[in-house]
């Protein structure tokens, strides 16, 4: 079984990536105001031509 | 306004009910301020505004936008006010705005549409969240003012606020490591669980080395980065001789980490690293959602009191010129207007007339005041127009220094927590030594196997993880219903109460005259009269006449040479008869031992009816007053005069002797902090020195909303009906603590002789303990649907 | 959101139209492949006896087109729309997009033509020779500079959490393809992995299960994250939610591998470990789950009337049950009933046809009209769709429940009594589930009518929309001090440990890479048992041919430790005795019995005239036939360079074997066809690959028997 040897480290470095990912979204505030950003993609520029048309 | 529609129709605007219908391009609208917003929206192309409304939900309520247009944003152009409010960074200033106004995203959207309109503007951010709007601005090229009337065209009133930029960021930093610690501490721990499952499932060999090696690295993040604040805690109190719930919790990790490495290192595959990363996990996430929920109710309070911007006219060699109250300086001569506050302390200059002293007193019948007379921040004019030259600015103003004295001295309550921890933790360290101690000579592996036993089965999952989450449940429960919890251990005080202090005006009472009994004639006619003089005077027993007629549906009608003498009342015209509306004189009231205001109705010189007006007690004051008597001492503290006080005490069946009058806000507080275990409730600003010095303070609804940072506990609505409801929750939360510490004594006795005489091993202990908070977790939520069926009973 | 100077950009829609219109066509192909082989089990005549139409060489081809050219492309038109919307950005560069979409399409190609000649590695969903994979290297290296590129360019701080599940995609599938493609090459389209036996397994699975999972959940999951509040015009229900589900989802999925090999020889805790984590996923998912439903509350009128918020709702909710059938399956105990059965091809299909294909179906629904700025030619051929598709997915999925029960009982019955096999012959089994295999290809058919009114229905969309001009958008442009993704231009302290962090991981991942590969392919570590020899020249040949044929779609090589299994085929597989198969050849599926020890047990003549036609040995075998295998002639002149890169590749042979490696095989075909001619078959039959084929299948399991293992434990029901 000693491919373990092997995939353990893979996956440990994966795992630290994320970790890496995860700190810097902290960092660079991604989790501030969410229920805005929640509703933002509804109503962005193209949506919102598509909105008029519907009325 | 007229009654109510029988359909509710809701404003195309703002989604208000309507009351009076305003009809525009085949939509209904409330007033003519949405009008004219939805006019401008439309006209510059914004009308997806009203689409994004539908899909997005409303984060607070919205209001209509009639009042919104009128202001005049001069006073930001002023030099002194642009370096107070605004940091200027290489030809860009940066300044905070609030708004009431900003409910939600599509409000976001329009403001975002400022800079199509506004030039100059650099970077413009709204968060909804707390309702801010971060603008950068361009210094040569943009004008906040332009900004300002443009937004307030679109119904968005922004009021300057000057956050000090450190402690917001610094509070923000504080957040973001928190989180960061949270998910370290949830990454070691996923992973070290994973090498537990399988050393259980019978790994061997050189694998079972490896994965111990990797369990022990994986902890050592999780020991000094995730958990450093249970260290940091720990020292302090230690440094402070101060007991803090941390202290159980640092001791379990260092030992478990001593023991596991220890064993790591002699190759034995006998650890605790996975139990004590998951404590980690879940203490720093209960914390976290608890710091969550009470920053989400404090934040909007806390910004509200920092609007002190108040714009005033000061008179300069020619003209008079809006300017923001914070630039004033002593000397400047500014001009009070009618129904304004003053924003700093002052000696009237010019004009004469009523002003209401309820700072002081707390009592608001107006009182008149002449020339040269000293004023302080914080009084109401009833009168025209005085002019009144500034003595301190409103920084250091009577008012300013009563809040700056009011700093927080909390009485080193020992909440019910601690003193039962301390006790449990004392016991289990003293034990878990004893066990070492005696098994020294011999079996030294025995007595640490029973050490550790001892101390993982004694780990203050009760405490550390259960309770942050009851008080959590606590204060959201509370928020929901209009009350805002400062201090968070003021729950636990509650019920230590013995006395409660109540203040009457604007408490126990509404804190404005309103009509008491009405003799003599009383018809139509002399309604529409006495409302048709009274309409215009802003006067107390003004409106309070005006109100009362309005409500036996007085009409207005065409009034004939109106004249106000101050301080006396009304005379006019009014379809050919003669009417004067005459206060008379106080001293005639007084030989009645009663205090209050009569006014007499003149009809051709000839006097038809008396009124008599008084501050009427709340609905609720007489019940809840009645309900709480049974189990505390209910006494009134005011600034009025003792006949009152006494009326009022008399009206809610206190004893005289509990009732006391004429009590300067100074006093009040001594009062109060004299016997130990007072609770003191107030809306005015001369309550405050009592309630921050009382065991419990609380602040309801009412004109000193630039202080509530200083008080426990804060009510949203008026009066002291939420008196009730926080009361229960506090002996609710009391209970389960109770319970809680309760069941945990009882299982970490049982557990400590056990683990002492070996029949439990390190292993048996670590699953027993998960199984006893999730007794107490199941028990919480229990509790919690009981209150909330209570609370739904109670409101 | 945040304004400053405003700066005005278009989107590149082009290329999502361009990879639309190939998920269309790819589909198609897909899903008819996927019907032929389903009828080519029903009945064996339809493989035709041509070699390239064999059920072997086609299966494969199915499974990676609907993976990688259907889905694949799926999810490439999704995120390139979606990343430009959410970014308000255009894609880093046109160019890069372009070499994107054109190389995709080649490596489509040459795959269908490389796995129909017969050139695959051998393990499953990873079947493409090695160039064909490094050119998915190259292109996927393609679309993440193109990705991380237009992230950088984002005119948007906030990043949304569909592209955090695109980023986690990215990273993801790059790791496991670059690990499980690490290949030996022989020739042009001939390679051996260079792990073997267990190791190769679990390396393979760890990669199956991640790359099913990362490459059709975690995008889809971001499309729809970003599809569905837009399709529905309202906010995702909890974005709190989505962003929790993401980081757990992320830190859990790696370690799921292990739970396609329970009850194999892998380790007994290595089995526990993977079941444990299999049931952990089942959070994560469920919580993606509810939130792509609830973000439906309230406006199911509108689902009932829309299909493609119908299809999209479907979609979601077929996730939850695959995610909800996966963890139970991974469960020891169930695991014995069900593995190698069909329930397990009820399970793969209830989540790729259930919710890879209904999402695609809503999505594209969704942005054809967008794109062509029309409406949709037809709702009702939208729904008439939507209903085909699920009654045949329905057919599909109980067939394959009823077939893979019965069958998986079947293999266990036991006489109370005796205690031997209620069913010793296999065929028995076989034969009782033919009939589902009919409902099944009937439920397939009813699925690529459904996708081909699809097509009809979008092709007429687009026929009918007029000319339409490109859209200039606004939008400002965030400032730059956020600096490049990673990097902040002001750096304060925080900064420098998240620096840190990443180039300890880069050092670890040089590190680990240069010290550990050549460890492993060092015999160093494999354990070694000395009664197991390596394969002879000739076995090798007719290794290659198995794996050529792809009979490992068929036929597993992996007796598990159970009662009914020993009896039925011998002592259950040690790990020892696979330590020489490169690729292993464990199989997931007996729709034929398993032959892991079916060396010695039937003379060669068996062999022969099975491979000729199996119906002559089994009556109603329904294996096709394998004509060729009597006309083309085993290749000989490659064995030494197969020998040396073997022998590169750890397995002891000397250099003196490898010198007279074709002497040696053709000594071995000769004793074959002295024992074939006394039935009757002719000498000159010695140099066909039959020959070949039947020196490998006699000697599968011989030495294995008698050897004893501790690592698998002993008899266990």
């Amino acid at each position: 079984m000693n491919i373990l040897i092997f995939l353990i480290p893979i996956s440990i470095l994966l795992g630290l990536t994320f970790v890496a990912l995860c700190f810097w979204s902290i960092n660079n505030e991604q989790y501030e105001d969410l229920d805005l950003n929640a509703e933002k993609i509804i109503f962005d520029d193209e949506s919102l031509r598509r909105l008029n048309d519907d009325k | 306004m007229a009654t109510p529609q029988p359909v509710q129709a809701k404003c195309y605007h703002c989604g208000l009910p309507i009351f009076s219908e305003q009809k525009y391009d085949g939509k209904v609208f409330c007033c003519s301020g949405c009008v004219s917003v939805f006019q401008i929206l439309s006209y510059n192309g914004l009308e997806n505004y009203y689409q994004i409304k539908q899909s997005s939900k409303n984060i607070k309520t919205p209001s209509p936008a009639f009042e919104k247009q009128e202001n005049d944003y001069s006073y930001i152009e002023q030099e002194s006010f642009l370096e107070k409010f605004f940091i200027l960074e290489d030809g860009i200033y940066k300044g905070m705005f609030f708004s009431k106004d900003i409910h939600c995203s599509a409000c976001a959207w329009l403001l975002n549409q400022l800079p199509q309109t506004v030039s100059g503007v650099e970077f413009l951010r709204v968060s909804i969240e707390n309702s801010i709007l971060e603008v950068h601005l361009k210094r040569d090229k943009g004008s906040f003012r332009a900004l300002l009337s443009q937004a307030a065209k679109w119904g968005y009133h922004l009021e300057p606020i000057l956050t000090n930029e450190e402690a917001n960021k610094r509070k923000k930093e504080q957040k973001k490591l928190k989180l960061k610690k949270i998910a370290v501490a949830a990454v070691c721990t996923g992973n070290i669980m994973m090498f537990s499952v399988a050393s259980y499932a019978g790994v061997s060999g050189d694998f079972q080395q490896l994965f111990l090696k990797l369990s022990a690295l994986f902890f050592i993040p999780v020991l000094f980065y995730s958990s450093r604040d249970f260290f940091l805690n720990t020292f302090n109190s230690f440094k402070s001789k101060q007991f803090s719930i941390d202290i159980p919790i640092a001791i379990a990790l260092i030992m478990g980490g001593f023991y596991g490495y220890k064993n790591v290192i002699s190759g034995q595959d006998l650890h605790y690293f996975d139990t004590l990363s998951v404590l980690v996990f879940f203490i720093l996430s209960s914390r976290y959602i608890l710091d969550w929920a009470r920053d989400k109710g404090q934040s909007q309070q806390e910004l509200l009191s920092l609007l002190n911007s108040s714009i005033v006219q000061k008179k300069t060699e020619t003209s008079w010129q809006p300017v923001h109250s914070s630039t004033l300086n002593p000397g400047d001569i500014i001009l009070l207007k009618s129904n304004e506050i003053l924003c700093c302390d002052a000696t009237l200059q010019k004009g004469e007339g009523y002003i209401d002293k309820s700072i002081l007193t707390g009592e608001s019948l107006p009182i008149k005041v002449k020339v040269g007379e000293a004023l302080l921040s914080g009084m109401k004019s009833y009168s025209s127009e005085f002019e009144v030259q500034v003595q301190k600015t409103p920084a250091d103003s009577y008012f300013a220094q009563m809040t700056k004295s009011v700093i927080d001295q909390h009485s080193p309550f020992q909440g019910l927590l601690e003193r039962y921890s301390k006790f449990l933790i004392f016991f289990s360290l003293i034990s878990a030594l004893a066990i070492l101690f005696f098994s020294y000579p011999q079996d030294l592996q025995e007595g640490q196997f029973r050490a550790l036993a001892v101390l993982i089965i004694t780990c203050p999952c009760a405490l550390g993880l259960i309770s942050p989450l009851i008080i959590y449940n606590a204060i959201k429960t509370l928020a929901q219903k209009g009350i805002i919890l400062f201090q968070t251990d003021a729950l636990e005080r509650i019920p230590h109460v013995k006395k409660i202090y109540f203040d009457k005006t604007g408490t126990l009472t509404y804190g404005k005259l309103s009509v008491g009994s009405w003799s003599g004639v009383k018809n139509q006619e002399v309604f529409n009269a006495v409302y048709s003089l009274e309409k215009f005077s802003i006067h107390p027993v003004a409106t309070a006449l005006s109100q009362y007629c309005l409500e036996n549906d007085a009409v207005e009608i065409e009034v004939g040479s109106f004249q106000e003498n101050l301080g006396q009342g009304v005379q006019g015209w009014v379809d050919e008869k003669f009417w004067e509306i005459k206060a008379s004189n106080l001293q005639l009231a007084k030989e009645k031992e009663e205090i209050s205001l009569t006014v007499s109705i003149y009809k051709n010189r000839e006097r038809i009816s008396t009124i008599e007006l008084n501050d009427k007690l709340r609905e609720e004051s007489y019940s809840i007053v009645s309900k709480l008597k049974k189990r505390f001492q209910i006494k009134i503290l005011s600034g009025d005069k003792k006949q009152n006080v006494y009326k009022v005490g008399s009206q809610i069946g206190i004893t005289e002797s509990d009732c006391y009058g004429e009590v300067s806000p100074e006093s009040k507080a001594v009062i109060v902090s004299e016997n130990y275990h007072a609770l003191m409730i107030g809306d005015g600003i001369n309550d405050l020195p009592a309630i921050s010095k009382s065991f419990v303070g609380i602040a309801t609804k009412g004109q000193m909303k630039n202080a509530i940072k200083h008080c426990d506990i804060y009510f949203l609505n008026e009066g002291i009906g939420s008196l009730d409801v926080l009361i229960n929750v506090a002996d609710d939360v009391n209970k389960q603590i109770k319970v809680n510490i309760g069941f945990a004594l009882v299982y970490n006795l049982l557990g400590i002789t056990l683990a002492t005489m070996g029949h439990i091993t390190p292993l048996f202990a670590a699953i027993f303990m998960p199984v006893t908070s999730l007794v107490l977790l199941t028990h919480y939520i229990y509790r919690n649907n009981l209150l909330e069926k209570k609370i739904r009973v109670l409101t | 959101m945040t304004t400053s100077k405003l700066e005005s950009f278009r989107y590149d829609d082009k290329i999502v139209k361009f990879f639309i219109i190939a998920t269309m066509v790819w589909g198609a192909v897909a899903m008819l492949l996927g019907v032929t082989i389903a009828f080519q089990l029903a009945d064996w005549r339809l493989n035709l006896g041509l070699e390239w139409m064999t059920f072997g060489r086609m299966r494969p081809l199915h499974t990676n087109a609907a993976i990688f050219a259907f889905a694949g492309n799926g999810i490439f038109a999704g995120v390139y729309y979606s990343m430009q919307r959410l970014c308000k950005a255009r894609l880093f560069s046109d160019k890069l997009s372009r070499v994107h979409f054109w190389g995709w399409q080649l490596i489509i190609v040459s795959a269908a033509i490389s796995l129909l000649s017969g050139a695959t590695t051998g393990k499953e969903y990873a079947e493409l020779e090695w160039p064909i994979d490094i050119a998915i290297t190259v292109i996927w290296v393609v679309f993440a500079v193109n990705f991380f590129g237009t992230l950088f360019n984002r005119r948007e701080k906030h990043i949304y959490v569909a592209i955090w599940f695109y980023i986690a995609t990215i990273i993801t599938v790059a790791v496991l393809h670059i690990v499980n493609s690490l290949e030996f090459p022989v020739s042009f389209m001939k390679s051996y992995s260079i792990y073997a036996g267990v190791q190769d397994a679990l390396v393979q699975w760890w990669y199956g299960h991640n790359a099913v999972a990362f490459f059709l959940t975690t995008p889809f999951l971001g499309l729809m994250y970003y599809f569905i509040p837009k399709a529905a015009k309202r906010p995702v229900y909890s974005y709190r939610l989505s962003i929790i589900h993401f980081w757990s989802l992320v830190f859990i999925y790696i370690w799921a591998g292990p739970h396609h090999l329970l009850y194999s020889s892998l380790p007994n805790w290595v089995q526990t470990l993977g079941m444990v984590f299999s049931v952990a996923l089942w959070a994560p998912s469920w919580g993606g789950m509810i939130n792509g439903l609830l973000t439906l509350r309230g406006a199911w009128d509108q689902v009932r009337r829309e299909p493609m918020l119908k299809f999209m709702a479907a979609a979601v909710t077929f996730y939850g049950m695959a995610t909800f059938e996966g963890p139970l399956l991974s469960i020891k105990s169930f695991n014995s009933l069900a593995h190698y059965t069909d329930w397990i091809v009820g399970h793969v299909h209830s989540g790729t046809i259930g919710w890879n294909y209904f999402l695609i179906a809503g999505i594209l629904y969704y942005l054809v009209p967008q794109l062509w700025r029309t409406k949709i030619y037809s709702k009702e051929l939208g729904q008439m769709q939507f209903w085909t598709a699920t009654i045949g997915l329905a057919l599909y999925i109980v067939s394959m429940w009823i077939a893979g029960v019965t069958q998986g009982l079947m293999w266990r019955a036991v006489e109370p009594d005796t205690g031997n096999l209620v069913y010793p012959h296999f065929i028995e089994t076989v034969v009782r589930i033919v009939p589902m295999y009919w409902v099944r290809a009937i439920g397939g058919t009813l699925v690529l009518i459904s996708f081909i009114m699809m097509i009809y229905n979008l092709y007429k969309t687009i026929k009918n929309a007029g000319e339409h001009e490109e859209e200039v958008f606004q939008a400002p442009a965030i400032e730059k001090s956020k600096g490049f993704l990673f990097f902040k231009k002001h750096r304060e302290l925080e900064g420098l440990p998240l620096i840190f962090t990443i180039l300890v991981v880069i050092a670890i991942g040089v590190g680990s890479a240069i010290e550990i590969i050549p460890s492993l392919v060092s015999t160093k570590f494999i354990q070694k048992n000395e009664a197991i020899t390596p394969y002879t020249p000739l076995e090798l040949a007719g290794r290659d041919i198995y794996i050529r044929e792809g009979c490992y779609t068929c036929h597993s090589q992996m007796i598990r430790p159970m009662a009914a299994e020993t009896m039925r085929y011998g002592k259950y597989s040690k790990a020892a005795e696979f330590v020489y198969d490169r690729p292993f050849q464990w199989g997931s599926r007996r729709i034929g019995p398993d032959i892991a020890r079916v060396g010695g047990k039937y003379p060669h003549m068996w062999h022969y005239r099975h491979m000729w036609d199996p119906r002559e040995v089994t009556l109603d075998s329904i294996m096709p036939k394998y004509p060729w295998l009597f006309s083309k002639k085993t290749d000989y002149q490659v064995l030494p360079k197969k020998l040396k890169v073997m022998a590169a590749l750890g397995v002891p042979y000397g250099s003196e074997q490898i010198e007279n490696a074709v002497a040696n095989a053709k000594e071995q075909a000769e004793e074959i066809i002295a024992a074939l001619e006394e039935g009757g078959v002719e000498n000159k039959m010695k140099d066909k690959q039959i020959v070949a084929l039947i020196a490998y299948l006699q000697r599968l399991g011989v030495e294995g028997r008698d050897i004893e293992d501790e690592s698998t434990q002993e008899e266990e029901e």
